[in-house]
């Protein structure tokens, strides 16, 4: 069985690493403590359109971050609390969300919005259509062919 | 429109039970095939 | 991938791997002796009883994606990825008819490309060799690298290491043991991986409730439970043509229909797909749990391991391990022996060399797999992360097959000219929209363009088939 929903964004995620490292190097060359530390941000390859309802949210930050979101006319809900570097949300609704990084000492992140506008639904159905009926026809001929070959 | 709790219990669960039922039938099958010395 | 977190000890990886690889060649070997000839190496001696057969019907559909793929699928696109994912089942359902038929019609036959060669003729033929050795070869190396992958993401084997350990074991086995040596492991694989991914899952339910994992989602991913989620709604038929289109035309299952003893071929695909039809939901739901679990996914890819090691800690992990390395391994070597078969039938025996004996043909299917094998290392060991991606091409390929090969096991009025077109016009077309639309669409217009097409083609078409020309003498 095949896989079409993986495509690698590795490229991406190397570029991303490869800021992460030089910010370390960075980091810990030049900025002798923690109080000095930059608030996170957001990787700027980060996509942030969707039509299928997921985001792969990417930042970079020295220790640990919170992660919220909030979204259009309704509260702000904590997403990741941690150290990781990245967290895949999907399942999202219509809508616009708001994204923000806080670091260990509090600093803030410039927010990010993400817009999910899922593909059209209509279109979706057509293709639902089409597929059925093709999919009918093959399982016509191979019935009806077994039945009198 | 969702998908209920119910229907995600069953559709979880039916699988489950399935995958279980399907392992035990291949066993047995092998064993009916070897006593007619039918494996092949 | 998240290379930082390892869930097995490396040592114990490194335990697993050789125990695994030890029993695998070791029975290869064993199953091996018994071939005399071309025809025990290539098709088991065409006596393949009901359990092994429906076994490896079942356990070569199994891949690491489907085992890997479905929590991801599930993840992205919720209830509906799991149910498009299970509909994958059918390309072995409705194959189960189609090989009773292909053993009627052909009983000395090899290969899908001898149906072709004397169904449509030499022009079809070397268009369908094109397609299914593009599509073959891009499954093995696909499913070779992601072997390597997920060795090092589970156990930090190196990429380099855990793929030519697992390319090079199953290359050993199926040179030694043919098909034989591929259905009997079959067997002991499907039985792993069914057992591994039923245990894992109820030991997941015994951690959250699914009325807990139906409430996170509600809260937090609530288009994974939407039931007109039209990114997932939309690749339902995509999905499942793309699954007809594999099973239809590739060699793998031909092969099968071939080996399976008289009578069982039709029983064998059919009970084979009723195994594999709850699969993806069985080893997909987890990863809806994830949110209910607190478990943070970094990537939708790995999503699946993440929450198995969460619940289970170091057995999971274990269990993990197993059931990936079973389920590569049986379409791995499916994939080898299919396809060496096809190259020593349908190119070196004939094209090349008519007069070939039944003893040197065997040699040179063994050579076959072992380049095969080599050719495929060659190629995942630079790790080009985008090669996975040429296996998308493949969907409108094999969906511009499908309505060729029903229409020319059972109309006489299929002809070469409906057959030539259609495979043309609909991959051709598929491929135009894959780019100019999505992925999600390329497989259903391929299968759509072929299917108007075939149908024109045969309404037009004045002369019948004699089926008797498939009959053609070994």
């Amino acid at each position: 069985m095949l896989d079409f929903a993986r495509f690698p964004e590795k490229h991406a995620v190397a570029r991303a690493r490869s800021v992460l490292a030089f910010l370390a190097i960075l980091i810990t060359t030049i900025a002798p403590a923690a109080a000095f530390a930059s608030p996170p941000t957001f990787s700027p390859d980060m996509a942030l359109a969707s039509d299928s309802g997921q985001v792969d949210v990417q930042w970079q930050a020295d220790g640990e971050v919170t992660l919220t979101m909030s979204e259009t006319s309704r509260g702000t809900k904590l997403v990741y609390k941690g150290t990781d570097s990245r967290i895949f949300l999907s399942g999202l609704r219509d809508g616009d969300y708001e994204l923000r990084l806080a670091g260990e000492d509090g600093s803030l992140s410039e927010p990010v919005v993400v817009e999910v506008r899922p593909q059209s639904l209509s279109r979706a159905l057509f293709l639902v259509l089409i597929g059925a009926l093709v999919t009918l026809g093959i399982v016509i001929v191979v019935l009806r062919g077994a039945r009198h070959g | 429109m969702t998908f209920s709790e119910g229907f995600l219990s069953v559709l979880i669960y039916g699988s489950l039970i399935w995958c279980g039922l399907s392992a035990l039938g291949l066993a047995a099958m092998l064993i009916r095939d070897g006593k007619s010395g039918e494996i092949w | 991938m998240v290379e930082s977190k390892v869930f097995l000890d490396p040592t114990l990886g490194w335990i697993l791997l050789a125990a695994f690889s030890a029993l695998w060649i070791g029975l290869g070997i064993y199953w091996g002796k018994r071939n005399k000839s071309f025809e025990d190496h290539a098709l088991a001696g065409r006596n393949v009883g009901l359990a092994l057969g429906t076994a490896t019907a079942a356990a070569t559909w199994i891949t690491s994606n489907t085992t890997m793929l479905a929590p991801q699928f599930a993840l992205q696109l919720g209830v509906w990825g799991m149910l498009a994912y299970s509909t994958a089942a059918f390309g072995l359902i409705l194959f189960a008819p189609m090989a009773k038929r292909i053993r009627q019609l052909m009983p000395h036959g090899y290969t899908s490309g001898d149906f072709f060669r004397l169904r449509y003729g030499r022009v079809a033929w070397a268009i369908f060799l094109v397609f299914t050795l593009f599509y073959s070869l891009t499954w093995l190396v696909s499913m070779a690298m992601a072997g390597g992958i997920l060795l090092e993401a589970l156990a930090g084997i190196d990429y380099a290491w855990g793929m030519s350990v697992i390319l090079a074991v199953c290359v050993i086995y199926t040179m030694r043991g043919g098909l034989a040596a591929v259905i009997g492991t079959d067997f002991i694989q499907s039985l792993v991986i069914i057992v591994g991914i039923c245990v894992t899952g109820f030991a997941v339910l015994q951690n959250v409730s699914v009325s807990e994992i139906h409430a996170n989602l509600t809260a937090t991913k609530p288009a994974l439970l939407d039931v007109l989620f039209p990114a997932a709604v939309m690749a339902i038929f995509n999905n499942l043509l793309f699954g007809l289109g594999e099973v239809f035309h590739n060699n793998v299952w031909w092969s099968r229909a071939f080996a399976f003893r008289d009578g069982v071929a039709s029983k064998a695909f059919l009970m084979g797909g009723l195994v594999w039809l709850p699969i993806p939901v069985a080893a997909g739901f987890i990863a809806l749990a994830s949110g209910a679990l607190g478990v943070a996914v970094p990537s939708a890819d790995m999503v699946g391991p993440l929450v198995v090691a969460e619940v289970l800690g170091s057995a999971g992990a274990i269990a993990i391990f197993i059931v990936v390395f079973c389920s590569l391994a049986s379409s791995i070597d499916s994939l080898l022996a299919a396809t060496s078969d096809l190259v020593t039938e349908d190119i070196w025996r004939r094209l090349l060399h008519p007069s070939s004996s039944a003893e040197s043909l065997k040699r040179t299917a063994q050579f076959v797999t072992l380049g095969l094998g080599v050719l495929t290392w060659l190629v995942c060991l630079p790790r080009i992360g985008t090669l996975a991606t040429v296996l998308f091409f493949a969907g409108p390929l094999v969906g511009s097959m499908i309505w060729p090969i029903v229409t020319g096991l059972y109309w006489r009025s299929a002809n070469t000219v409906g057959a030539v077109g259609a495979m043309l016009l609909g991959a051709g077309i598929g491929l135009y929209c894959y780019f100019s639309i999505g992925w999600y669409v390329a497989t259903l217009i391929a299968t759509a363009v072929s299917m108007v097409w075939t149908l024109g083609a045969c309404g037009f078409a004045k002369g019948r088939f004699d089926w008797t020309v498939l009959k053609e003498a070994a």
